[in-house]
């Protein structure tokens, strides 16, 4: 009885963080906010159904690659995430040749 | 009790998954595009823990894992390409080299 009350109460605020990761990117006026609302929720969503999952298998097995998902989710989605702040931040201010180009020569 | 919540679950990420499309559909950039295609495929793994979850079986586990890393590496494959592609777009947009000869004019005059 516990744990089912446990597994409900972690499914729903999973997917409630993860809708609102997704309303923050449907709203936010800019892409480096919409990484920032898709980063933590996400992880955070994603990682509170898998244990949700855990709790209700009752295997050590699937708990054990449940972890590994888990550790994957926290890897991937932010490092993909900055990829795309950084590129966005390399649009936004570009870096000029010749200053960089003059810049060099003044070292040398 | 958990075949309710699961249901009720089922909707909300539905519903995320709908938003988050609605971006990937109308997005003005395309650095918006790759994030929002991210959100929909984090969305689509919890659709399958709730599977997962109503139909008691561990055998999804991996299938999670391998959709994970597709919508990493399809997020990291865009964001590559990109980082290859723009910077020569912006050099032989007509635009872009005229920004850059009014600044280099108005650095030589002073």
């Amino acid at each position: 009885m516990i744990s089912e009350v446990l597994i409900c109460a972690l499914l729903l605020t999973g997917s409630i963080v993860m809708l609102l990761a997704s309303i923050g990117v449907l709203r936010f006026p800019d892409t480096l906010c919409r990484a920032h609302a898709l980063t933590k929720a996400t992880t955070f969503g994603s990682s509170l159904l898998l244990i949700a999952l855990w709790i209700s298998l009752r295997e050590e097995v699937a708990g054990l690659k449940i972890l590994l998902v888990i550790f994957f989710c926290m890897l991937t989605i932010p490092l993909s995430s900055q990829l795309v702040a950084s590129l966005y931040y390399r649009l936004l201010y570009p870096v000029d040749e010749e200053h960089a180009a003059s810049a060099t020569d003044e070292q040398r | 009790m958990i075949q309710t919540t699961v249901s009720i679950c089922f909707v909300i990420l539905g519903a995320a998954a709908l938003l988050s499309l609605w971006r990937v559909v109308f997005g003005p950039r395309i650095l918006d595009r790759v994030v929002a295609y991210d959100t929909v495929a984090v969305c689509i793994v919890g659709m399958m823990v709730l599977l997962s979850v109503r139909w008691h079986t561990g055998h999804l586990i991996e299938i999670m894992l391998i959709f994970s890393l597709l919508g990493f590496m399809g997020s990291i494959a865009f964001v590559t390409y990109l980082n290859t592609v723009i910077p020569r777009q912006r050099d032989s947009s007509e635009a872009w080299r005229r920004k850059k000869l009014a600044k280099k004019e108005g650095k030589n005059q002073p």
